[in-house]
């Protein structure tokens, strides 16, 4: 049980923080919990199959919008499961024609899904007379908070028993040559759709929270591609084989975040694209592959 | 409310979307020669054209030289900027077997913090307030339809661009190495062609051609961080509706989207037109990876 | 001896290119039927269409008296097709041994991960790679890659095995080599055999009967002797009458 003691710690960690009364660290603990969250679904698909997504903020905004739609009408320990359902059948009913496509044109497929549901939202919002909308009597920052440690758990749990069975090494056959996988009987198209449906569940969860915590809601802000960007970038700094990569790559990034947004958004920005940059040309199975390459070598 | 009939006929609309599809088509162009001979896929083409609208703005604006002017300087400094890239990173990549074999998917990421870093550089050094200026804006009519004369000079520079392009491929023994290149590189190589030089020679062009329509685009749009984005998508579905590599088909297919475009935005609303480019580019990548004009295997 | 597979006059265009035409094949329960023709003679656009990576435009192709026309190529790997690649299309990244693991997990037999690796271990042995194992398998020379395809393709509990130009660039050493391994890979799992090849000692030694195709079509089917003697396939090859 040693392997998992780290992760016990961290669990035990997170859960003790509420308890401390500090709204500042509560916040950000909060904020790097969601991006924990947000990447492990991500690598469901994008690191195990290769699919790499740069539209992953299209499930975070619909399931925030779906939580805002229904806020007054439905209390949020209803709308938020139902958020995650909704981008589930989302993400399944768009599977068959956008999983067609692979590689990197898969990449900006994603990235322009992501839009399209952005500039549509927006037409419905304007439509709707709606330019912005306040979300009044939200949960407190402690509820908020239980419910990020909750789906950031669940999210690193599913990745970690996903990774094990039999879904994730075909996933990963997937990934390193699909023709082959396909010929030693890996059912693809059904691996895939079904990756893809599970890395929308979580996010839309997440969605809903964020919104939630800065109760306002603005379609340019909740389906900002800044977010399908921080993941990506954060799995690839973190490693994205195993469950200590988006963990890794989130804290990592939070940190930074922390330390430079409030000053300079533009320098963390520029900092993240260089990462980015370092990563995929030097170390393209990040931080945690390089950890496994050393143990390896020892 | 205009009728249909009229939105159909109008030559105002015809001019907008003949001028429209030519940018489009010109951006598309570059793109075509970045990815034709070099496979990558330059998701900051849209950022190069926002540093060339910024070059042209300050040449404006600081030293009130013509935008035209500060498109040629604009092409300049793009294509340095490419070349810088190229010696300080890409070669290297290129020459790496391991990131040969995923150039593809690699460079698109890597394309991906270039175009975050420049729109942030940008945004740190010129602040996200959108910039305009007036130069040339006068109006000038001929019958029903009237256009201002920047626009039009944007539209024959862009025309000028075009055909100068399709001739030299076609005329010149550089322009045929180039079209060799792309149909197939290994064989271009053993006929002599020197494909190291040519392809940073089109790797440049394709980004000075970005840097020359952004300061031609400057004058009658706002020049803001974060213009690139409908340029580099625009750019995109040139390329893969018109075939990749495929310079001509992607001239005529950058026509067409400026007419969707248009029209599209004309028989409904404003706000319609980034969901219609957005929409046609994801239909583009779902139906027709291959290109709708590929006529030919492009063999790598 | 009872068919295992037939094939009834396939056909498949590419355009205005007729890949294949018109071919009829019978092979029967544990029989080793070569292919062989020039390049563009149709041999790997056969091979794709039995695997299922194309479908065919005329004809059909039965496995066991049932048609697998239409099938995906994993569903009909799972009824017991086995095909390796022209190029080597090794799993990269992962090893040796988790190559053979994950195809012995899906395939025919879907074995539990306990079994599957038991499989594998006993596999690599066979192909000669067995100490390799821990090896990245995209690190492997070419003559490891070709018979860790082979290892892999008969881990999935194939019965019917098609083999594309396994030998392709190995030295006459590793063609002996390839060709034992194929043999007893052969004899140990029962398998029936298509096999492509360029390497003709190679393909008359090891095959029951020879089908040769040229542009598309099959103009002969039997024993290597016969084939040998053939007047139109010297005449296809050679030239002797043209």
């Amino acid at each position: 049980m040693t392997k998992a003691t780290p992760f016990l710690l961290g669990l035990l960690c997170f859960g003790l923080l509420p308890l401390t009364g500090q709204d500042y660290l509560i916040g950000v603990s909060f904020t790097l919990l969601t991006w924990i969250a947000l990447t492990q679904s991500w690598t469901l698909l994008s690191g195990f199959a290769g699919y790499i997504s740069l539209g992953h903020v299209v499930f975070f905004g619909l399931g925030g919008y779906f939580v805002v739609l229904t806020w007054g009408i439905l209390p949020y320990w209803i709308s938020l499961p139902l958020a995650c359902l909704v981008t589930f059948v989302f993400a399944i009913a768009i599977s068959i024609p956008v999983l067609r496509v692979s590689g990197p044109y898969f990449v900006i497929l994603t990235f322009g899904l992501a839009e399209f549901v952005k500039y549509v939202v927006m037409a419905v919002e304007s439509h709707l007379g709606q330019f912005g909308r306040l979300l009044l009597g939200v949960p407190s920052l402690a509820t908020l908070y239980w419910l990020a440690l909750f789906l950031a758990t669940l999210a690193t749990l599913i990745t970690f028993v996903i990774r094990r069975s039999r879904l994730g090494q075909g996933l990963i056959a997937i990934r390193e040559n699909e023709q082959a996988a396909e010929a030693i009987g890996v059912p693809v198209t059904r691996y895939k759709t079904i990756a893809y449906g599970l890395s929308a569940t979580i996010p839309g969860a997440i969605g809903g929270l964020i919104a939630l915590r800065t109760s306002y809601f603005e379609p340019q802000q909740i389906f900002d591609p800044v977010v399908s960007f921080t993941v990506l970038t954060s799995a690839i700094i973190g490693g994205s084989d195993d469950v200590r990569g988006p963990i890794l790559g989130a804290a990592f990034l939070t940190l930074l975040s922390e330390l430079l947004w409030a000053r300079a958004p533009q320098l963390y920005l520029i900092l993240l694209g260089i990462l980015l940059i370092v990563f995929v040309v030097i170390l393209p199975n990040g931080i945690c592959g390089l950890l496994r390459r050393r143990a390896a070598q020892a | 409310m205009t009728s249909f009939f009229e939105i159909l006929t109008s030559g105002q609309l015809l001019l907008a979307a003949l001028i429209t599809g030519t940018i489009y088509a010109t951006v598309g162009l570059g793109l075509n020669l970045v990815y034709g001979t070099m496979r990558l896929l330059n998701v900051a083409h849209g950022e190069f054209l926002m540093l060339g609208a910024y070059v042209a703005f300050w040449g404006f604006s600081l030293f009130n030289v013509s935008p035209f002017l500060s498109a040629v300087v604009a092409g300049v400094l793009t294509a340095a900027l490419a070349a810088a890239l190229y010696f300080g990173m890409l070669r290297w990549c290129l020459r790496n077997p391991r990131m040969r074999k995923r150039i593809e998917p690699n460079s698109l990421l890597i394309f991906v913090g270039v175009s975050i870093i420049l729109q942030n550089i940008s945004a740190l050094s010129f602040t996200g307030t959108p910039r305009g200026y007036q130069y040339l804006s006068g109006v000038m009519t001929l019958g029903s339809i009237s256009i201002s004369a920047n626009r039009l000079g944007a539209f024959v520079f862009c025309i000028a661009i075009c055909i100068a392009t399709l001739i030299f491929l076609r005329r010149s023994a550089t322009g045929l190495a180039i079209k060799a290149l792309i149909q197939h590189k290994e064989a271009a190589e053993i006929v002599g062609v020197n494909v190291t030089r040519l392809e940073f020679f089109a790797l440049c062009a394709g980004f000075a051609t970005a840097g020359i329509v952004g300061a031609l685009v400057s004058m009658t749009e706002q020049t803001t961080p974060f213009m690139g984005f409908p340029f580099t998508i625009a750019a995109f579905i040139v390329i893969i509706m018109g075939g990749l590599g495929n310079l001509a088909g992607g001239i005529v297919t950058g026509l067409l989207l400026g007419f969707i475009e248009t029209y599209g935005v004309a028989f409904t609303s404003a706000a319609w037109s980034s969901i219609l480019l957005y929409g046609v580019f994801v239909l583009a990548l779902i139906v027709r990876p291959e290109g709708i004009f590929t006529v030919r295997q492009v063999v790598r | 001896m009872s068919t295992f597979l037939e094939v009834r006059h396939l056909g498949r265009n590419f355009g205005g290119v007729r890949a294949l035409h018109d071919v009829n094949l019978t092979v029967s329960l544990g029989e080793v039927v070569g292919i062989m023709g020039a390049n563009g003679a149709g041999k790997t656009t056969l091979f794709a269409l039995i695997a299922g990576n194309l479908r065919p435009g005329t004809g059909d192709i039965l496995l066991d008296d049932s048609s697998i026309v239409g099938l995906s190529p994993d569903r009909i790997c799972r009824r017991g097709v086995g095909r390796t690649f022209q190029t080597a299309r090794p799993f990269g990244d992962l090893t040796v041994l988790e190559n053979i693991i994950t195809a012995a997990r899906f395939g025919m037999h879907r074995l539990d991960a306990h079994a599957a690796e038991k499989r594998a271990v006993l596999l690599l042995d066979i192909v000669g790679l067995g100490t390799r194992r821990n090896q990245i398998s995209g690190d492997l020379t070419l003559s490891g890659q070709k018979r860790l395809e082979v290892a892999r393709a008969v881990a999935t509990g194939a019965r019917l095995l098609l083999l594309d130009e396994v030998m392709a660039g190995l030295t006459p050493t590793e063609v002996a080599q390839m060709l034992e391994v194929v043999q007893t890979l052969k004899a140990e799992n029962s398998l029936t055999i298509l096999i492509i090849e360029h390497v003709m000692r190679a393909l008359m030694r090891i095959s029951d009967r020879i089908l040769v195709l040229h542009h598309g079509e099959a103009i002969a089917c039997n024993a290597p002797a016969e084939i040998a003697r053939d007047p139109r396939v010297l005449d296809c090859y050679l030239g002797l009458h043209a």
